[in-house]
């Protein structure tokens, strides 16, 4: 994995709103074509996140590398990397075909034809003004505007939020179509665990500002486990690994724990456990953090 | 980047220039009207002696109203290019959010806001020169009778209202960057310019008046304006019924205008003022779109 060329990179990345900590001590490293899903709960500081690694904020304190070099303004690094905002902004009283032109004069590298043909495929009207489209065709269109760059780095913030179902299915579907063609790295953020899995290949967890996990998703689901067994003190499993939850009831102890090693133990029943109950675990987790210390998941796993 | 401005703003762009031709429309033929019975009253004065004395009551008194009409609505027009054009430039679009798409393509946000503040200062200077030189030509005759250089009269014509255009367009794109919301812009637009104006005109003006001391029969000169008169001096005027007593007591008046000849230098001088302010504005807004956060 230290091979690998990373598209991002952060140390120590820091965002205080006034008193607010928006985002605290992120340290990531995303290897060059992943598709990540950012995901955490609402306020966890993934907008924040994906608006430092474009520039749009600048950090309190650590810094952040993107393709290499520090997010700024200037015209090499804006024609590298794609952004769709969370809102969707698009002017309302001109047509897809009308960004498409705005888009040519704004950028030295310009695919309208790609967007066009991608728009006609999905069967979105190029020459109608985009308030007058669905939310689901305003989501392609805002998707084909970035794509028509041709970035590197591809930076969608909660694209997904504002669609029904079938629309989001398209829009991961197309995302998914793109990724295949060529070497562009994918950071989506969202809070719909579900529809990530899909086509992410790397996660990067957020809770209360700071980074729970970072890694790609076939290591997340290798590194996890559900221990089951009797009801009983965690303390021996804690001291062995990182424990993320524990479930006690009346006649069970549940443990969502990241393993480093075997479980010798033979009264721990081990199973493999889902990605979304790994996350949900995590997001859960988050209250009992508050009241104490806990070992954190920084960095790579 | 000319291209995003023009497609953003083309409606406006139009829209004044529509307003400009009904503007055109409503005082150049009452301006010909006005020129022509101006000719007649000064060419009946000349032949046969009638009405010299009030040249002006016959060419302006029965247009009063209108004439004063028009002045206010040229009054305005610096302030309606800040209201309408500055305040939404930038404020419009953090309220609809398309910074976002604008600052993330392949410009920069140092030439996108070095664009936009030049197309729309270029055009205020336009649009607003275009009402100016209307209202120049329109004033020409009243400025014959009532000369140049008095408060609203000044106002509206020459170059100085370019100058107080290109400020107000200045200004309400710096409020509109600074709140980031239309209406508080828009607001900040009114009653700054405003207090700018007032405090100029009122109080800067006349620190280019003449003043001095003449007869006490004596007054400001023709075409000037007025900023006060005092009689002064003299002794046992008390029991003066007469201007011509109290002269004949060593009483004497002291005056201050602003004379007709002064026009084009305070014209001058106001328009540097507000093209300066104008400028520290753009620099300010330049500093606030390049620094602050998105």
């Amino acid at each position: 994995m230290s091979s690998e060329a990373l598209a991002i990179e952060t140390a120590g990345l820091s965002k205080r709103y006034g008193a607010a900590w928006g985002l605290q001590d992120c340290s990531i490293d995303v290897p060059e074509g992943r598709i990540s899903a950012l995901v955490g709960p609402n306020g966890a500081g993934k907008t924040t996140l994906l608006r430092l690694l474009m520039g749009l904020r600048r950090p309190t304190s650590g810094e952040a590398r993107v393709l290499g070099r520090a997010p700024a303004q200037d015209e090499d690094f804006l024609a590298s990397a794609g952004f769709l905002a969370q809102e969707i902004p698009l002017y309302r009283r001109f047509s897809a075909a009308g960004h498409l032109r705005i888009g040519a004069h704004l950028n030295r590298r310009w695919d309208a034809a790609a967007a066009e043909q991608r728009l006609t495929a999905l069967r979105v009207p190029l020459d109608r003004p985009v308030h007058s489209l669905s939310g689901g065709q305003r989501a392609q269109v805002a998707l084909s505007l970035a794509l028509a760059k041709r970035p590197r780095i591809l930076l969608l913030d909660e694209p997904l939020a504002a669609l029904d179902p079938l629309a989001r299915r398209e829009f991961l579907t197309s995302l998914a179509d793109v990724t295949v063609e060529g070497d562009v790295t994918v950071v989506l953020s969202s809070h719909l665990v579900h529809d990530l899995e899909r086509v992410c290949n790397h996660l990067i967890l957020l809770t209360a500002s700071r980074v729970r996990l970072c890694a790609d998703i076939d290591d997340v689901l290798g590194g996890h486990r559900m221990l089951v067994g009797p009801r009983r003190s965690t303390a021996e499993l804690e001291r062995l690994f990182t424990v993320v939850k524990v479930t006690q009831t009346e006649r069970q102890s549940r443990v969502l724990a990241r393993l480093d090693g075997p479980v010798l133990d033979p009264a721990w029943e081990v199973s493999e456990v889902g990605l979304e109950d790994i996350i949900l675990a995590y997001m859960s987790e988050d209250q009992a953090v508050a009241a104490g210390p806990l070992s954190l998941a920084g960095g790579t796993a | 980047m000319t291209y995003l401005i023009w497609r953003l703003h083309r409606v406006h762009a139009i829209a004044a220039a529509v307003v400009i031709v009904a503007v055109a429309a409503l005082i150049v033929p009452t301006g010909i009207a006005i020129a022509n019975s101006y000719h007649h009253a000064v060419m009946n004065c000349s032949v046969s002696h009638v009405g010299c004395g009030g040249i002006a009551f016959t060419v302006f008194g029965n247009n009063s109203v209108f004439t004063s009409l028009v002045q206010d609505l040229a009054m305005a027009v610096p302030l309606v290019f800040g209201i309408l054009w500055g305040a939404p430039l930038v404020a419009g679009e953090f309220e609809a959010g398309t910074e976002d798409f604008a600052w993330t393509q392949g410009v920069t946000r140092r030439r996108w806001v070095l664009t936009n503040l030049g197309w729309a200062l270029l055009a205020a200077a336009a649009w607003g020169g275009a009402l100016a030189a209307l209202f120049t030509w329109w004033r020409g005759p009243d400025n014959a009778v009532d000369g140049p250089v008095k408060f609203i009269y000044f106002d509206v014509q020459g170059v100085a209202p370019i100058a107080y255009t290109v400020f107000a367009v200045a200004l309400g794109i710096a409020a509109g960057a600074l709140f980031r919301r239309v209406v508080p812009a828009i607001a900040t637009t009114l009653v700054a310019f405003a207090a700018v104006r007032i405090v100029t005109a009122l109080y800067f003006r006349p620190l280019f008046a003449v003043t001095k001391n003449v007869s006490a029969l004596a007054g400001p000169p023709p075409l000037s304006y007025s900023l006060g008169q005092d009689v002064l001096g003299g002794s046992n005027t008390a029991a003066c019924k007469t201007l011509r007593c109290v002269a004949a007591h060593g009483a004497y008046n002291h005056i201050s205008y602003l004379p007709a000849s002064r026009f084009w230098p305070v014209q001058g001088v106001e328009s540097g003022i507000f093209l300066v302010l104008a400028l520290a504005l753009a620099i300010f807004t330049y500093w606030l779109i390049t620094t602050r956060e998105a």
